[in-house]
């Protein structure tokens, strides 16, 4: 067993956590005893499995006693276990003595990863997880053996969160796999990972990583308690933990931060948040997370200070563009023409010549053709995927233009909302700006610029009504945090940066002590 | 149940009250110009300009001429803009609105009558500039093409502009100055005034922005003096850069005689000043019940051009430039400013307002009658010149041809 394995077990069995994987059977209504009668257990499981292609039970002698090795052929490699398995009866069939189950492993499994089963439950989900279980006749308890891997992808490039000067991997699907990734990036034992098992049907891993020595003890009960409170019947993707966890449905912002980057994990387990990892999906969510969260992105840390707040200040200006810009638009062109420059105005004007529809109709038209060209690009087979980009920008940018449905500057104005909505490093933040686009472009519509502001006041409110796990979604900015300024609209220098966000309240505030700013060495005798 | 039925009442009530001045920018026509002419049978002839949007079209064909005018006669001009669509076919908008020109006949009657009605209108920015047309009927000055500013209004616009940023002849008054020196007693409004040369029919016509040389040309033409809301007179182009120089002017260029000897202006040798920065002080004030006005100028300046021989890398010569460039500004601003005083004894330099901060009593005492104190006032200009830079060459090569001639 690892030293991951070891923390893992040992956290697991530390908080007593409920939900093990005896119980979830119980209500599958499959027994739970395991007998020492070897024929019965094999009933028992051949019922179970009856079906089942994959499922095998081979019979074979270990030390003289009649045994049993029952597997999905599809979770493991079946060449491994042949070798092991094997070897085991071959050298056990010279001697003749009788050996109980824990004398067998430590004889003749000596390396492998195991774990006893002393009852059906833990049997068939062992079986279930790709073990080998080796059941000897007249023993109290059966052996699982984790046998080489089943298939998985590699670790690869993020395809969704890429950054130009960092680490370079992704998490993948395999929660061990992703788990290895935060530990061999931050080498504390202190670093916690809590495992659980969510969904009736698929009976998913899922676990809370986070380090014990910082983490507030509070937000991390509220998150086991939210997690242990999910009731649902399979889970497919973090995404179906995320609804369950949220503090709020009703709400076009996202309330759990989701990334694909361990570095990015890791900087959230550090400054004082929980990681859940859910087998199977790529995505890693990290709680509590504040709306500030959405607009930085873990390259920002590896750049220079002034190019990341620069960066920084695009994304906010970004951010408010693809939010305003077109309702903004459709107030100033229909009823705000005082507040445009003259020429500026005439321009407009004389783009519009002609064209039929009322400013609105023009942007619902060219946003809604917009929307579905992005859905069909992200939808289509890579195969077509030039044909409808060609067309899209042909349709939208030129043809709609020449045949006087729309004016040019609209089409900047589409096309410039469009680009700035890509500029969340994390793209499910976009998706609340999409959504709320189309209602202040409505609000425009009806009141012009009074409009917009009466939404963008709601819209407001609503954020200050926002929790994440408890903490105020707007935090540092409201309530205000001076402390935490040097890392929200700016990134001040690392070395500036001595404290970790307060309104985490974590159990150690202070990352480090003294400045550490970066000099010469001093020359003695004023140089 | 309750709480959806207020929330769907008042979505409706949201909807229902919306749009009511919303205005498609295919149904406004955008105003850029007025003229104000004397009525044949009304009190008002009202051109009003405004641009037509086809014309500034990048991508369909250019048609048509950038402006259209609109001629209407009128007791009142709020009616008349109201009642434009008599012939327009869109709803005009009179919030680009750039310049007001005003027929010197209807400033000579007094032009009350309908300031406030621009100032009352919200569409109106108070930022136009008011002009007084000398020649001609206002209703011309609308019309008149230009091939590098296709709209007449903004063409003045803009030359109003450059002319106060390059030789300071502008001087600056839009409606909110003009009506705060209407109200003030211690102060009487200007404008400029624009004057019409060529023929207006050939100008107004698209096929003259075809040749080179200009048709018709509007050009300022120095100041209009204000009694009140009428017209008093007018001041030439070189004292409305002398009344400038009293209201803080920021840049000019200025030529002065190098040396006081030659008698006439054409034996006389020139030296050209830029001045990049200016500042002004006025104090009014009174000794032995004589009011004085004094301006004082403090100028920075570089030479530009000289046509004197005199060395430009000694100090002195700095210094004698200085002197005579003190004394040219002192001597053309008091005569600006006494022309005003004997010609039409209204302040118009704000001369009363210059007291009123630095004596209000005494000027509480005078105010009804401050003009003809003004009138009266002994003027004192002293101007401070310092003259930094002498462009990029220090000699001039004329120094040292009267060098090679002395020797």
């Amino acid at each position: 067993m690892s030293l991951f394995d070891i923390l893992f077990k040992r956290h697991k069995n530390k908080q007593g956590n409920k939900k093990t994987e005896e119980e979830l059977f119980e209500q599958d209504e499959i027994s739970k005893q395991y007998f020492t009668n070897l024929k019965k257990n094999k009933n028992q499981l051949k019922n179970l499995f009856q079906d089942t292609f994959d499922f095998n039970i081979d019979s074979i002698k270990i030390a003289d006693q009649e045994a049993c090795v029952c597997y999905l052929g599809t979770m493991l490699d079946k060449d491994a276990l042949t070798n092991k398995v094997l070897n085991a009866a071959k050298s056990s069939s010279k001697q003749s003595l009788l050996m109980d189950i824990e004398e067998i492993r430590d004889t003749y499994f000596p390396t492998c990863a195991f774990e006893y089963a002393d009852n059906f439950h833990k049997v068939v989900w062992q079986v279930l997880n790709g073990y080998a279980v080796i059941m000897v006749d007249g023993q109290k308890k059966a052996l699982a053996l984790e046998i080489g891997n089943k298939e998985h992808r590699a670790i690869m490039e993020p395809s969704t969160q890429t950054i130009i000067r960092g680490p370079k991997e992704s998490f993948v699907e395999n929660i061990n796999t992703n788990i290895s990734l935060v530990r061999r990036r931050i080498k504390n034992p202190r670093l916690t990972f809590e495992s659980m098992i969510i969904g009736r049907d698929t009976k998913t891993t899922v676990a809370i990583g986070y380090i014990g020595n910082i983490m507030n003890e509070d937000i991390l009960n509220e998150v086991r308690n939210r997690l242990k409170k999910v009731d649902i019947g399979g889970v497919l993707d973090s995404g179906n933990i995320e609804e369950f966890i949220k503090d709020k449905s009703f709400t076009p912002f996202p309330l759990t931060f989701n990334t694909e980057r361990p570095d990015s994990i890791c900087g959230h387990i550090l400054e004082g948040k929980a990681a859940i990892f859910v087998d199977g999906s790529p995505f890693v969510l990290t709680v509590p997370s504040v709306l500030t969260d959405f607009f930085q992105s873990s390259e920002d840390y590896y750049q220079p200070f002034l190019m990341s707040s620069f960066i920084r200040a695009i994304r906010y200006i970004s951010f408010m563009v693809a939010l305003v810009l077109p309702s903004l638009y459709v107030a100033l062109s229909t009823f705000h023409q005082e507040l445009m420059p003259t020429q500026l105005l005439v321009s407009i004007q004389a783009q519009r010549e002609g064209v039929p529809f009322p400013a609105v109709i023009e942007i619902f038209i060219m946003e809604l053709t917009f929307e579905v060209l992005r859905e069909a690009g992200v939808r289509m087979p890579r195969a077509v995927g030039q044909t409808v980009s060609i067309v899209g920008a042909l349709v939208i940018g030129q043809a709609a233009v020449e045949a006087g449905l729309v004016s040019n500057v609209l089409v900047i104005v589409v096309a410039f909302t469009a680009i700035a909505s890509f500029v969340s490093p994390i793209y499910n933040f976009s998706i609340s700006t999409r959504l709320l686009r189309f209602i202040l472009i409505l609000c425009a519509a009806v009141y012009g610029l009074y409009g917009v502001l009466l939404f963008l006041i709601v819209m407001v409110i609503h954020l200050v009504s926002l929790r994440s796990f408890g903490v105020p979604y707007l935090a540092p900015i409201a309530p205000f945090k001076l402390e935490d300024q040097g890392d929200v609209f700016v990134r001040l220098p690392l070395w500036t940066n001595r404290t970790r966000p307060t309104y985490l309240y974590t159990k150690s505030p202070i990352k480090k002590e003294g400045s550490g700013k970066p000099s010469p060495p001093m020359q003695k005798g004023g140089g | 149940m309750k709480r959806k039925c207020l929330l769907i009442l008042v979505m409706v009530a949201f909807v229902l009250t919306g749009c009511w001045d919303s205005v498609e920018l295919n149904d406004i026509a955008i105003v850029t110009g007025m003229a104000i002419d004397p009525g044949e049978d009304k009190k008002y002839r009202l051109t009003l300009e405004y641009m037509n949007p086809a014309n500034f079209s990048k991508t369909s064909s250019q048609q048509g001429a950038p402006v259209s005018t609109m001629v209407q006669e009128g007791n009142s001009i709020a009616d008349l803009a109201g009642k434009v669509n008599v012939g327009a076919s869109r709803q005009l908008v009179f919030s680009h609105t750039r310049v007001l020109f005003i027929n010197e006949k209807i400033a000579e009657e007094g032009i009350l009558g309908f300031l406030d009605g621009l100032e009352r209108s919200a569409p109106f920015r108070n930022d136009f500039n008011i002009l007084i047309t000398k020649s001609h009927k206002a209703e011309d000055y609308v019309k008149i093409n230009n091939p590098l500013e296709k709209v007449p209004s903004l063409k003045l616009q803009k030359q109003a502009k450059s002319f106060a940023e390059g030789w300071g002849g502008d001087p600056k008054v839009v409606l909110s100055d003009f009506i705060d020196a209407l109200i003030s007693k211690g102060r009487n409004p200007v404008t400029n005034t624009v004057v019409l040369k060529g023929d207006p029919e050939k100008g107004s016509k698209q096929e003259s922005n075809m040749s080179n040389g200009r048709e018709a040309l509007i050009l300022f033409d120095g100041l209009a003096v204000f009694d009140n809301e009428k017209l008093a007179g007018y001041l030439s182009l070189d004292d409305s850069r002398n009344y400038m120089w009293t209201q803080d002017l920021k840049q000019t260029t200025l030529t002065f005689p190098c040396h006081d000897h030659g008698d006439s202006a054409k034996e006389k040798q020139y030296v050209n000043v830029r001045v990049p920065n200016s500042r002004t002080k006025m104090e009014t004030y009174y000794r032995n019940e004589q009011p004085v006005l004094k301006v004082n100028i403090y100028t920075e300046a570089q030479i530009i051009e000289t046509q004197c021989s005199d060395d430009l890398t000694k100090i002195d010569t700095f210094k004698k430039l200085e002197k005579n460039a003190e004394k040219y500004i002192e001597e053309s601003v008091g005569r600006t400013i006494s022309k005003t005083q004997k010609e039409y004894g209204v302040d118009i330099f704000g001369f009363g307002e210059a007291l009123y901060r630095q004596d209000y009593k005494k000027f509480k005492d005078v105010e009804d009658d401050w003009n003809k104190e003004f009138a009266r006032a002994e003027v004192v200009v002293s101007a401070k010149v310092q003259i930094r830079r002498a462009g990029t060459k220090s000699k001039s090569f004329l120094t040292e041809l009267s060098d090679g001639m002395e020797e």
